[in-house]
């Protein structure tokens, strides 16, 4: 009986420990002071390497680029998001708003080396039938990072409606508040963690997107992630494996904080 | 203010009469134009000759099939896709245990490690693994050292490599998954099972697998489908040693400017995910339904 627990305790360990390990070496090769990667390590800790990352290729500005991305992304993919969540909460028809749950996943269920490649083509169709510059402008970079976000909005933004929040809009509707009056005073503030929630996991999901950035990146426009990808092909160096530091640590930071408004198993279970 | 029981009538009547749908048009809207119009458009290039080209019938699908080089594309990513998905899954069980018999104040701590990697990014962890496994990287020096390999070898570039980073890389929605479902289990059945002689061996096989089974295979479908779709290990764990068709999709599109192939590619991508999806929901439900019913 005990030898069991035990075995489930060191394989477990084992395989979490494997799953843990990389980030480890990462944030180690970002902190030695050896320019390129070498076992045992010979010349003890620094940290510029972080210093040298801001201008070092297009590594800081590409962090920059990304922040950017997520937050537009974000603030449209809520906005969408909400509004779909409180349309399929209030439909009756329950073929109506299994259509509308279905639809909205789309983007999470294709698989997004089809989706980018898509938006690619048909950008590129437009660009040359038209002469409208979606690609060039960045506009479909930014549309996609949307779409792509608005499956968490909408399913965290859903996850906080309940028959409590309609009951007490009822309330509210029937004691003469104006649908405005409601939705500001009632509706927001029951939503307003998830949404929190919603809006910092979708931050992170766009910030640390690499296929979709892949095909859509201007010339003058990288993402973090595809410069680490693109810098990556070459080599494992301390200034990559710094930047790499930068964004798990801006990962870090918004999930702790977005822990505090939902819990991690309503983000992750279908 | 005083509402007569006809104003109460009239409200619930027009709450009951308008919904609000038209608000997820703008969302509904935006998937159609990104995803479903795009996707359209990008296949029917499988018929095509070209990017401006005519119609070619099924030529770009045989032109494809007979390329030895796509057929090793194909043949390598399903068969690392399939590996991925069943190591996934077995090396996961313990740690979904393991987090399920947890105290109440590891369990936190537990679920925040298996999140954190998945939430970092995928990039920066096949950027962990070539560190790890590269040329003078630990593991390296390790094998040198007991004799496994005379010189530092780069331990990566080959397909064994790419399917154990991609079981870990994988690993958390796997995890996720299972914990949710090992939550579910009422723990009364376990007790009876143990009350009832069972050895703790019997309990998981009889009484805690079989009520996992449901989780255990979309697990391994939706893992399976998320490796075919993986872009960076394969192109950084794996090389041009291991080629596999999330590449094959960017390399034809975005550097060969082939997009029949590219569209032809893709629909292969699609159709495997969606046998691999179907043959998870036909198996589970028609096998293991019944090895429930015969075992619970």
């Amino acid at each position: 009986m005990r030898r069991r627990q035990i075995l489930v305790r060191v394989a477990g360990t084992a395989f979490l420990v494997l799953m843990l390990i990389p980030i480890l070496a990462v944030v180690v090769v970002s902190l030695l002071d050896d320019a390129y990667i070498r076992f045992p390590p010979a010349n003890g800790f620094t940290l510029r390497w972080f210093a040298e990352f801001w201008t070092t290729g297009d590594l800081g500005s590409a962090t920059l680029e990304s922040v950017r991305i997520a937050v537009v992304a974000t603030v449209i993919s809520l906005a969408l998001g909400t509004a779909g969540a409180i349309a399929a909460d209030s439909l009756r028809s329950k073929r109506a708003k299994s259509f509308i749950d279905t639809f909205l996943i789309l983007p999470l269920l294709v698989p997004s080396v089809v989706i980018a490649p898509a938006i690619y083509a048909s950008g590129f169709w437009i660009e040359t039938n038209t002469q409208v510059p979606v690609l060039r402008s960045g506009v479909l970079l930014f549309a996609a990072h949307v779409v792509i976000t608005l499956p968490w909005t909408y399913r965290l933004v859903s996850a906080g409606m309940g028959a409590d929040l309609r009951s007490l809009e009822r309330a509210s509707r029937s004691l003469g508040g104006s649908r405005w009056q409601t939705f500001r005073s009632v509706t927001m503030p029951i939503l307003r963690p998830h949404i929190l929630g919603a809006a910092l996991f979708a931050f992170i999901f766009s910030f640390t997107n690499l296929e979709i950035s892949l095909f859509l990146i201007t010339a003058d426009r990288t993402t973090l992630p595809v410069a680490l990808m693109q810098r990556a092909i070459f080599e494992v160096d301390p200034v990559l494996a710094a930047a790499a530091v930068v964004q798990m640590t801006l990962v870090a930071v918004l999930m702790i904080i977005a822990g505090r408004f939902v819990g991690f198993g309503s983000v992750l279970r279908k | 203010m005083i509402l007569t029981s006809s104003r109460l009538g009239a409200v619930r009547r027009s709450r009951r009469a308008r919904s609000e749908w038209w608000l997820a048009a703008p969302a509904v809207v935006s998937v159609l134009i990104l995803v479903a119009v795009p996707v359209a458009f990008l296949l029917q290039y499988s018929t095509r000759t070209g990017i401006a080209g005519d119609f070619a019938g099924v030529e770009n699908f045989t032109r494809t099939a007979a390329d030895p080089y796509y057929y090793r594309v194909i043949l390598t990513s399903l068969a690392v896709a399939f590996c991925t998905a069943v190591l996934c899954a077995i090396a996961s069980y313990p740690v979904a245990l393991m987090v399920t018999r947890a105290s109440r104040r590891v369990k936190p701590v537990l679920i925040l490690l298996c999140i954190f990697p998945l939430l970092a990014g995928t990039v920066v962890r096949s950027i962990g693994w070539m560190a790890i496994l590269g040329y003078s990287g630990p593991v390296s020096k390790l094998f040198m050292a007991i004799g496994l390999t005379d010189g530092e070898e780069n331990l990566a570039q080959n397909p064994v490599a790419v399917t154990g980073v991609l079981a870990t890389i994988l690993a958390p929605i796997m995890i996720i998954l299972l914990h949710a479902s090992l939550e579910d289990i009422n723990k009364d059945t376990i007790r009876a099972s143990e009350s009832l002689g069972a050895s703790r061996m019997r309990t998981f096989f009889r009484v805690i697998l079989p009520q996992t089974s449901a989780a255990l295979f979309s697990g391994v479908s939706l893992i399976f489908v998320l490796a075919l779709n993986a872009y960076d290990t394969p192109k950084l764990i794996g090389g041009s040693r291991v080629p596999m068709i999330s590449p094959a999709i960017y390399q034809a599109i975005m550097e060969q400017f082939d997009w029949p192939l590219g569209a032809v590619l893709t629909i292969g991508l699609l159709a495997s995910a969606l046998v691999a999806l179907g043959i998870g929901a036909a198996v589970f439900k028609r096998f293991f339904s019944a090895w429930r019913e015969a075992v619970l």
